[in-house]
């Protein structure tokens, strides 16, 4: 990236020009695409709409060539958290932590289902890391493990009910052995012959789900009971006999209610994901993961069992994949084959190349940005794959590594 | 000999129709320098393998027998060498069943055998410091999963794991490049950090595969120099493969010849460099003897 062409003190006059040219291909380019509406045989002139989108495309030109420029100067291509902002890291992160406690109390239901997916993802987003991001194992059937979550869930309460409380061991048990289930069959495979694998496992699960209509119900779904608190249940009136949570705390009933439980508890299991995966991955479990990824021959002959490594990763991800399944079904209420297509497995995989494979902050930064970013594109909806695919390859030339590059630890004597 | 560190016998690998190693039979004297040399394609590098478990011989035995402890059938380990007289003791039926199971390369090193790679193997996306701390993978946690509360004990072996790191990165001149990535260190450092490495499994018999390929002749003596240091204050048994006979022939004190998969010679320096067969071996059988001296 330094050996670029621009010069280290940009001038007033290349930005000035940098940017009129930036806007006047982005008119073009807009022009026909959402200044021209058509209405039956007939189309409307909306002029407007490309002029904003060229200007904005203009500002981020100027903003780029201003960060290109002050990259030159910085001495690494990282991004390089100043010295007053790691002092207060913790701080930062309590802050972080308190805001996102109080979000929920503040926002209505649309936005709080969408704070809902936001941390879904960035689970998802946890467990695949540890598979590609840090093992280095190319999985394109993560969304395998979130549909076990998801049905262990739902059956589990169907046929054996089991609650809320009780399918979160249960889905880890499952979850877990159904990637070792996967792991086995690909212990020697790497690279695109294992991401062809586990897409077809994949596949498999949501076939089997969706065409085992007697024990899943087929495409016709399933429906998951709501989580409670301890027996207490979110909805207006009890079902058995119990009391609802408003009853109990002598508030109005609101719809809302389950939303924010189900937003507090993800909020609390997305801090302990975050918290395990950083752990994980200063120990000697976490650092082998990484060694394989490197190397896996070398990886042998310092005496580790790369079969335990490779099951291990495939485990735990698949643990965390569970985990976001259980909370995917208890706040839909309802799940069914069609929402856990190869197209979620593509979006888990775009979360963790784009935050940057193995870095945790990445991850998150990259789960909310993918995720809001089709929310705040809801007008442009026949475009949003585009643009996603468009910011996909840009991603890709300019910062092949991610957002984040994943920070090594320091060991000091 | 009975001394002898490690026996190999009648030991056979071929690939399909390919015999890369045809009955070999040599012995490793402990607490000493062994070399192994040969021209290109001998199979030099295949016995290496065979030893650290990245092939299964096909026929044929490999016994190591570290200091203090008893023998140890190698290809045993491996899961393979199954033979008639196990079917008659359930207790050696069942330990060839359970290597069987979990049998492999990590079971060697477990029991002291380490090996370098002809062109360096190093993790280049992680520190030099990580490098070794997953080579001490075993020494720091016990419990597999007493890291993520961190327990006391984790702590403590953690810190001894990264003070052994940083002791030998110090006697061998690395302490100050501990933090800084494999792959932006020079070749040099990082051929002599892929050895530091092998000595973090703690090992008792060090493989290395070609260690001054592609060294210059200062480096290669300071690699000299590391690799007595290595034998003598450690008490490391050395086997190593070399082309390079300005480091050969001075730190070895015992040379074994290979050549197409058959032992040729085996004796002290200056005996294998007066071994007719050798020369043919290297130079082709017009050579006249006379010159036998220029080339040690």
């Amino acid at each position: 990236m330094n050996t670029n062409k621009a010069s280290g003190n940009t001038t007033t006059r290349t930005y000035i020009k940098e940017s009129l040219i930036t806007f006047v291909l982005a008119y073009v380019i807009f022009l026909p695409i959402t200044g021209l509406v058509l209405k039956g045989y007939d189309y409307q002139a909306l002029l407007h709409r490309p002029l904003y989108l060229a200007l904005s495309v203009a500002l981020l030109r100027v903003c780029i060539v201003w960060l290109r420029d002050r990259r030159m100067a910085l001495p690494l291509p990282t991004v390089q958290i100043p010295a007053g902002v790691r002092k207060h890291k913790r701080f930062g992160t309590a802050l972080l932590f308190g805001v996102m406690l109080a979000l929920p109390f503040s926002i209505d239901n649309y936005w709080l289902t969408v704070a809902i997916s936001v941390l879904i993802y960035i689970l998802l987003g946890l467990g695949l890391n540890i598979v590609v991001g840090l093992a280095g194992l190319l999985d394109l059937g993560f969304v395998a493990f979130y549909a076990v979550g998801a049905y262990g869930y739902a059956l589990g309460s169907q046929y054996l009910g089991i609650g809320f409380w009780a399918a979160i061991p249960f889905v880890i048990v499952l979850a877990m052995l159904c990637g070792i289930l996967l792991g086995f069959p690909v212990l020697r495979m790497h690279g695109d012959y294992l991401a062809i694998v586990t897409l077809g496992f994949g596949e498999i699960i949501r076939l089997v789900l969706n065409n085992w209509l007697d024990f899943t119900g087929g495409p016709n779904g399933v429906a998951a009971p709501p989580p409670t608190l301890f027996g207490m249940e979110f909805a207006h009136t009890a079902t058995q006999g119990g009391r609802p949570f408003h009853e109990l705390w002598g508030l109005e009933y609101g719809s809302s209610h389950r939303y924010i439980f189900i937003y507090l508890l993800l909020l609390a299991t997305v801090a302990l994901a975050l918290l395990f995966v950083n752990r994980l991955r200063q120990m000697p479990l976490g650092r082998s993961w990484e060694a394989l990824r490197e190397n896996e021959i070398a990886c042998r002959s310092l005496g580790l069992n790369h079969v335990a490594i490779k099951l291990s990763a495939f485990s735990l991800g698949a643990m965390i994949g569970g985990v976001a399944g259980i909370f995917f079904a208890a706040y839909q209420g309802f799940i069914n084959p069609s929402s856990f297509t190869f197209f979620e497995s593509a979006l888990i995989l775009c979360i963790v190349v784009l935050g940057g494979s193995g870095s945790t902050i990445g991850v998150v930064l990259a789960a909310t940005v993918i995720t809001l970013l089709p929310e705040v594109l809801r007008d442009f909806a026949d475009f949003r794959i585009l643009i996603f695919g468009i910011v996909m390859v840009v991603m890709m030339i300019w910062r092949p590594r991610g957002f984040v590059t994943a920070k090594r630890q320091r060991f000091e004597r | 000999m009975s001394d002898s560190i490690l026996t190999v016998n009648n030991l056979s690998m071929a690939f399909g129709g390919l015999i890369a190693l045809d009955k070999i039979n040599l012995h490793v004297a402990p607490n000493a320098i062994t070399a192994l040399i040969g021209p290109n394609g001998a199979g030099k590098t295949t016995l290496f393998n065979c030893l650290t478990g990245f092939y299964v011989p096909t026929a044929g035995s490999m016994t190591f027998k570290p200091a203090g402890t008893g023998e140890v059938d190698l290809v045993m380990l491996l899961g393979s060498g199954w033979q008639r007289q196990d079917m008659y003791s359930p207790r050696r039926c069942g330990r060839r069943l359970y290597y069987k199971l979990f049998g492999g390369t990590h079971q060697i090193v477990r029991r002291g055998i380490t090996r370098t790679f002809q062109n360096t193997r190093l993790f280049m996306g992680m520190t030099a410091m990580e490098n070794l701390l997953v080579a001490q993978h075993r020494m720091i946690s016990p419990l597999p999963l007493s890291g993520l509360v961190r327990l006391p004990s984790y702590r403590r072996a953690e810190r001894s794991a990264i003070e052994l790191a940083y002791r030998y990165l110090d006697e061998f001149g690395l302490g100050g490049v501990a933090n800084r990535l494999a792959k932006e260190l020079p070749y040099g450092q990082q051929k002599k950090l892929e050895i530091i490495r092998a000595l973090c499994t703690n090992p008792q018999f060090l493989c290395l595969d070609e260690p001054a390929a592609g060294l210059n002749s200062a480096e290669t003596k300071e690699l000299a120099a590391m690799i007595r240091n290595i034998k003598n204050k450690m008490g490391v048994t050395i086997f190593i493969i070399e082309h390079d006979m300005s480091l050969v022939m001075p730190i070895s004190d015992q040379v074994i010849v290979l050549d197409s998969g058959v032992v040729i010679a085996m004796g002290t320096p200056a005996q294998v460099s007066k071994d007719p067969q050798v020369l043919e071996a290297y130079l082709g059988s017009d050579y006249d003897q006379k010159h036998a001296g220029d080339d040690a």
